[in-house]
């Protein structure tokens, strides 16, 4: 068994924005452990390789991108719907995008992956609601 | 008396016919003018001239069929009595037409024009009117006023009112002249009314009292030339008809937008030239067809016009946008007006509809509605980025830290700006319309590569360029130094940096009447499922990539703005070739 801290992974292939978060939630909670990647693919093989071992009694939070070159955030969550049901049930993803368009707002609604949609940048008020979540 | 009016005989049948045959052609203006004419004042006044006018030239040839001279003398003074009307009603009819009788009022018009010829009639019926006939070789019977008080002034009275017409069609046509529309027809009746003015004194004044000859009497039948001057305007110029319905089979005919209209069964009775044009059909081809037939198996297209067929057969009149397949199978968007096409008595009779291509308008909105929503992120993204970097920088102490993030904003800014940049290019592009620009590509390239010079790998990279080219291309400077700018960018951008020496040859040669175009590099190269798609607009192709997506999707659009293709041949770490053909614009457009 490995660390059971909570944890928050960030994917995103604008490495500012993974700056941007890490330092704000920093910020917030200085305790937590960030991860971030801005290649889905690396993100992908952490999530397989560090999480398969992990018990359920922890949660970790995902800051997806959707617009990403080579692999989409939803071509990412297709593939992370393939993975073992003890990794996703520990796992609450939050879609993180400037987007504006519908398309993303709605798929971010309708898939059962997605808890919420996030608008870029992420914000003070957004940290202190995830940490909840978190901590629940 | 009354046996004396009908001793008569055919022995002058030709002078006969010289006076009945302007009589028969002036009743049938009448009948023209006075049924099937719109009835108005002017149009009424000029029956009644044309009638009259008939009926003094038929009564005047029936006077020289006359066998004694007393018959002759008879028809010759009841001959007289419609023309102090004919002459009342032609200045009536001028002043209608040349719109001065709206300078007077209607009762003082009718009253100066006719109680002189109501009282001159009288004095006509009362025997005042006095005439002497003679025998003549040429007409058989000549008749000649006899110079007493009421005569002259019955004389008087004709010559007056016939002058003052002749002047008022001058004055008009003088007025008008400078208007196309109105200029011929007004110039055909001032000299339509002038012929038979001139023959009349030199037949009737120059002949007999300067000359000498013996009297003409032409006069009377020459004013059928003035009548059928008339008739030549209102049939053929439309001078009396002010409705714009002569216009529009003109407009119709070159206005950009499809006229067509069908009948009841839907069959199509009239396309307009637009119409086919869009439809890619000739009128043909159309005419009887069923017009729902034109539609695309799209249902809601269909289910519109099955609504919109009710809506005419209420006599309600609509727009609506449907699908339409063209000719060649293609399909376009098409807005309608529609109007139900209803006959004189209001009967609706069929359907008309002002069909407007709206297919390229749609394609522009969905493209807007795509770039918004792209732009929104490409725009967004950075932006977003500096407002949390804005964010950090004030919680944040550390002048180290600080420093760091005021350059990531400042990159953020830049990436923005590139962003902005090239969709304003992107704009311009398809905005061009001008394709002379000589095109030397030695000059362009090195042109292009001088920009490089600071950017960021460009110093390690080769660039060769291989022309064989010998005559002059013409195309658009802006367009292609947008071309090899983007290219040559990418080229720098994505060379494999696990190699020592990346290099990027150009070359450009003529191919079958085909500029060609080849970037071939050995650079990281793109991978084979994204090769179709790396021209899509913010596509971006690798996890390294940090440009906006917009480069390929530029060059795209020029390569497109030219009627030109461009393919892209790579394997995953081994190079990337991208293949142009333009076409030849054979000489430069002056």
């Amino acid at each position: 068994m490995k660390s059971m801290s909570p944890e928050i992974i960030i994917i995103d292939d604008d490495p500012i924005n993974n700056i941007i978060c890490t330092q704000q939630i920093k910020r917030k909670a200085p305790d937590i452990k960030i991860v971030d990647f801005i290649s889905p693919l690396h993100g992908l093989s952490y999530i397989t390789d560090e999480h398969s071992q992990r018990s359920s009694a922890s949660k970790t939070i995902l800051l997806l991108d959707i617009n990403m070159p080579v692999m989409t955030g939803w071509e990412f969550l297709d593939r992370f719907d393939t993975l073992c049901i003890d990794i996703k049930n520990n796992f609450m993803i939050y879609i993180l995008s400037s987007s504006f368009d519908p398309i993303d707002k709605n798929g971010a609604k309708t898939n059962p992956l997605v808890k919420d949609f996030i608008s870029k940048p992420l914000t003070e008020g957004v940290i202190i609601t995830l940490l909840k979540e978190l901590r629940k | 008396m009354q046996k004396n009016l009908f001793h008569l005989s055919f022995d002058y049948w030709e002078v006969f016919l010289l006076f009945i045959i302007p009589a028969l052609t002036d009743i049938s203006i009448f009948i023209y003018a006075f049924f099937f004419l719109p009835q108005n004042k002017r149009n009424k006044a000029f029956s009644a001239f044309v009638l009259l006018l008939g009926i003094a030239q038929a009564l005047d040839g029936i006077m020289r069929l006359s066998n004694t001279a007393e018959t002759a003398m008879e028809w010759s003074r009841i001959s007289a009595a419609p023309w102090v009307f004919i002459t009342s009603f032609g200045l009536l009819f001028a002043l209608r037409y040349t719109k001065w009788d709206r300078k007077f009022s209607n009762n003082l018009i009718l009253t100066f024009l006719f109680l002189p010829s109501i009282l001159l009639e009288f004095g006509i019926i009362g025997g005042l009117y006095e005439v002497s006939v003679e025998k003549s070789e040429l007409w058989h019977w000549i008749a000649n006023p006899k110079s007493t008080t009421a005569t002259n002034m019955i004389y008087m009275w004709n010559t007056v009112t016939s002058l003052v017409t002749f002047v008022l069609f001058w004055l008009y046509y003088f007025k008008v002249r400078k208007d196309e529309n109105r200029r011929d027809f007004s110039l055909l009746i001032a000299a339509g009314n002038t012929i038979p003015f001139v023959t009349g004194i030199t037949s009737e004044v120059v002949f007999p009292l300067v000359l000498g000859i013996e009297d003409f009497p032409i006069s009377t039948p020459a004013i059928t030339i003035f009548s059928v001057s008339i008739l030549i305007a209102i049939v053929k110029y439309k001078a009396f008809d002010y409705s714009p319905k002569h216009q529009w089979k003109n407009i119709l005919e070159t206005m950009n937008e499809g006229v067509l209209i069908v009948n009841n069964q839907d069959q199509i009775m009239y396309a307009n030239k637009a119409f086919c044009e869009q439809t890619g059909y000739e009128f043909g081809e159309l005419k009887g067809v069923i017009a729902r037939n034109l539609l695309t198996d799209e249902i809601e297209s269909k289910k519109k016009v099955e609504q919109v067929i009710k809506e005419r057969e209420d006599k309600k009149s609509s727009q609506y946008e449907i699908l339409i397949k063209t000719k060649r199978g293609q399909k376009i968007w098409t807005l309608i007006s529609g109007s139900p096409y209803l006959d004189i008595h209001g009967n609706v009779i069929g359907s008309i509809g002002i069909h407007t291509n709206i297919s390229e308008l749609k394609l522009a909105n969905n493209e807007l509605k795509l770039f918004i929503y792209k732009a929104s992120h490409d725009l967004r993204g950075p932006l977003a980025s500096i407002l949390g970097l804005t964010d950090l920088i004030h919680h944040e102490n550390d002048k180290e830290k600080i420093k760091n993030y005021s350059a990531m904003i400042d990159y953020s800014a830049k990436k923005l700006d590139t962003v902005l940049i090239n969709l304003a290019k992107n704009m311009q592009i398809k905005e061009i319309d001008r394709f002379d620009d000589e095109i030397n590509f030695g000059e362009l390239i090195n042109e292009t590569l001088k920009r490089f010079v600071g950017y960021e790998g460009f110093q390690y990279i080769s660039i060769t360029k291989e022309i064989m080219l010998e005559e002059l291309f013409f195309s658009n400077k802006l367009i292609m130094e947008s071309v090899f700018q983007n290219i040559i960018e990418n080229a720098i951008k994505y060379r494999d940096l696990s190699f020592a020496n990346p290099w990027l040859k150009i070359s450009i040669s003529k191919i079958e009447n085909r500029i060609q175009i080849v970037f071939l590099d050995n650079g990281i190269g793109i991978e084979p499922s994204f090769q179709n798609r790396v021209f899509e607009m913010y596509f971006r192709g690798t996890e390294t990539s940090k440009g906006s997506g917009l480069g390929l999707y530029l060059v795209k659009t020029a390569i497109d703005k030219l009627g030109g293709t461009i393919e892209v041949e790579s394997k995953k770490n081994n190079g990337t070739k991208f293949l142009i053909s333009l076409p030849v614009v054979k000489s430069k457009v002056i």
